[in-house]
């Protein structure tokens, strides 16, 4: 055991002083998920606009319509900003807003008169998603005053006539007269607004076990195995060079089995992948929305599949004839394992029956549990059958292993 | 000490070993001599445990090595033949390493390295990557990785090949000291010069076969103290054999159209009446070699050949 922790050391000395290898290893998917993150930004991908408006009228009517763009779900998809015309409109024409509302002078008095006014609504041709929604919203609330005019257009008459002339309040008669048929009205549409009519139900379909939040979340755990199997190839080919440097027969000679070098060998690894493995989850965390408690099982998991794929790569080298037929057929193995195992393609948006070819392979099946781990889906059962299959493949390996590189070394 | 009985180890037609004895006593340098290919990395690979052989028996300190392999490699040291070391960490990681290997840890360990070092002259070139080093100090480091541990018995598989003259020197002042701290020296070499510089005793090995085996002078003695003489040109076989056999004291080693190999007493001497022999004979002398009775002459007497071939 001991003499494992010490060629463990060893290698992890050895591989600290490689930095160009490491970087190289790990450098290339991280520079991935970087791009990905340049291009998708943070946690779920919603639109971003930009309303200006314009309110020459600064009524209480007109901070009532301005004051809808900023409650709600359109709260964080419109950020509304107030300017005067002039600026407003250099705005718009320079491409930097999503449209421009003009609110005139006298619209919330037109309003409460029934007498005709106009919202000028400029767009952004550039942009197609939110003016179309801002341009909905205008419409529902034109509308909602339309009919807030066929209910109440009388009281609503009455109070922008305001008090008489010479008089500073209205009557408590005809405040009183007001209140009440504002109450009658209220009542009358209770039934209709409280509770509402439809409700809308809000239903989100998860495709399976392997539950995306969105695009990013859908490339960050593959690009993770996509370091493990680059990692895991880079490090079986140590076993050659072991080997032609003499390094492995010098220590058939000392009093160690080969498991003890082999299980140093295993256990290097799989401290770099569960390093690899958090650093890399830690990074697809800031662009996928990744549950935090899940981040460190989903390493572990990740590191012991990653040192079974180590195991099986060096199961290749060890039978190869040379250590440039081992290169050549660790490559013909790892390609396809990237493409079709979900490492480089996700498997979510490859055709069916490439999908289902990649999930029997080594790391697709590892990535498919790490994806329901990350997105809480999976179960317990289900984890602890897969953690057993995981040791049982990796157990023969390295017995198989142990075995061959006995007559390896020399 | 070693002891090798009836060794025999083949690979698949090939025999590389073939009914090899030999034994190496605490405190002897025992030196293997051969050509490339003559079976000594092999012999050593039996002895370290790396192979297994077919047949015969190999003990260590009185280990077998089949039957307590643990055993008797915690007793060996091994010097290879190529430079095992890990170019990329430096003298006192790979130092630590191999010596960790054979249970040494902690302080002990830290003085061992400090020896180790210091004996071979790289104390400031401890904390270097070995990949800095030239050959000659590889080759120092890799023989102080076999020694680290002080084992009982030491290996060394042609630990000078491709080493500057000083190196070789040192290299070799340092597995006398080993062997005169009682350690078991077992040497293996194609370089004469260096195996009568170094053994006390040596074996002659060619084609998996130990063809002689004693001390230098009981070697010296199987020549018979005869000078060497090498002859190139053109000769008439069975004429040159005819004038040849006529000659007291000499012994024809290779004789074919173009070489000549000749033992025979009192060379420098008889030398003008046996070229006069030879040219009556019909031979045409191109080139004469004289040497005096060496482990050389006495090689190629047994083998029929030089051990450089």
């Amino acid at each position: 055991m001991r003499f494992a922790l010490i060629s463990a050391l060893k290698d992890l000395r050895r591989l600290r002083r490689d930095p160009v290898a490491l970087g190289l290893w790990i450098g290339i998917p991280l520079f991935i998920v970087l791009l990905m993150y340049a291009m998708f930004g943070r946690g779920e991908t919603k639109p971003q606009g930009r309303l200006l408006v314009s309110d020459e009228d600064a009524s209480l009517l007109s901070g009532l319509v301005v004051g809808s763009f900023r409650q709600g779900p359109l709260a964080e998809m419109v950020q509304v900003e107030k300017l005067p015309r002039e600026q407003a409109d250099r705005q718009i024409r320079a491409g930097r807003a999503s449209a421009w509302l003009i609110i005139p002078k006298g619209f919330g008095r037109a309003v409460l008169r029934n007498e005709p006014t106009r919202l000028t609504l400029v767009s952004n041709p550039a942009q197609r998603i939110l003016p179309g929604i801002i341009q909905e919203t205008v419409s529902v609330m034109v509308e909602g005053g339309f009919y807030l005019q066929v209910l109440a257009g009388e009281e609503l008459r009455t109070l922008a006539q305001g008090p008489a002339p010479g008089a500073t309040a209205m009557p408590d008669a005809t405040v009183a007269q007001l209140s009440v048929r504002f109450n009658r009205l209220g009542q009358k549409l209770a039934g209709w607004l409280d509770p509402p009519r439809i409700q809308l139900a809000t239903e989100v379909r998860r495709p399976g076990s392997a539950t995306q939040v969105n695009f990013a979340a859908l490339f960050m755990p593959g690009m993770v195995f996509l370091v493990l199997l680059f990692v895991a190839q880079g490090l079986s080919a140590d076993l050659w060079k072991e080997r032609l440097r003499g390094t492995l027969r010098r220590v058939r000679t000392t009093p160690h089995s080969t498991l003890s070098l082999l299980g140093g060998k295993l256990l290097a690894a799989a401290l770099v992948f569960f390093a690899a493995s958090l650093a890399g989850l830690g990074c697809a965390s800031l662009v996928a929305n990744i549950r935090p408690g899940s981040l460190l099982p989903g390493a572990l998991w990740s590191a012991a599949a990653g040192a079974v794929l180590f195991l099986l790569l060096a199961l290749i080298q060890l039978y190869a004839t040379s250590a440039r037929a081992a290169h050549i057929l660790a490559n013909i193995a790892v390609f396809p394992m990237m493409l079709l195992g979900g490492s480089f393609f996700p498997l979510e948006v490859m055709p069916e029956s490439l999908a289902r070819i990649g999930r029997w392979t080594p790391n697709g099946w590892a990535l498919v549990q790490l994806k329901a781990m990350l997105a809480g889906t999976v179960e317990p059962a289900r984890l602890a059958a897969a953690a057993a299959l995981l040791a049982g493949v990796g157990g023969a390996a390295f017995l198989l292993a142990a075995r061959r590189l006995r007559t390896f070394a020399l | 000490m070693i002891e090798v009985e009836e060794l025999r180890k083949s690979y698949g037609e090939l025999v590389a070993v073939n009914g090899v004895c030999f034994a190496v006593q605490p405190g002897e340098v025992f030196g293997l001599l051969g050509p490339n290919g003559a079976g000594k990395t092999t012999t050593i690979g039996c002895i370290s445990g790396l192979l297994t052989p077919d047949r015969g028996r190999v003990r260590v300190m009185g280990y077998d090595v089949r039957k307590d392999g643990v055993l008797a490699r915690r007793r060996l040291g091994l010097v290879p033949q190529e430079v095992a070391l890990y170019e990329d960490l430096s003298a006192g990681e790979n130092l630590a390493y191999w010596g960790g290997a054979y249970g040494l840890r902690g302080p002990l360990l830290r003085e061992r390295i400090r020896e180790a070092l210091e004996l071979i002259g790289l104390e400031e070139y401890a904390r270097r990557p070995v990949k800095s080093f030239s050959g000659g100090m590889k080759r120092r480091l890799n023989f102080a990785c076999g020694i680290l541990h002080r084992p009982a018995v030491l290996l060394l598989d042609e630990p000078a090949v491709g080493v500057d003259p000083q190196s070789r020197v040192r290299l070799l002042e340092m597995v006398r000291e080993q062997a005169r701290a009682g350690v078991c020296v077992l040497y293996t070499t194609h370089y004469m010069e260096e195996a009568e510089a170094l053994c006390d005793r040596l074996g002659i090995i060619d084609r998996g076969k130990m063809v002689a085996q004693g001390t230098l002078a009981e070697l010296r003695a199987m020549l018979g103290e005869r000078d060497l003489l090498r002859l190139s040109g053109s000769f008439p076989p069975d004429a040159v054999r005819q004038a040849l056999a006529a000659m007291d004291g000499l012994e024809i080693i290779q004789a074919d159209a173009a070489v000549m190999r000749l033992a025979l007493f009192d060379g420098p001497r008889r030398l003008s009446a046996l070229l006069a022999a030879l040219a009556a004979a019909g031979a045409e002398i191109r080139e004469t070699t004289l040497t005096q009775p060496s482990l050389e002459s006495l090689f190629i007497k047994l083998t029929g050949k030089e051990l450089r071939e």
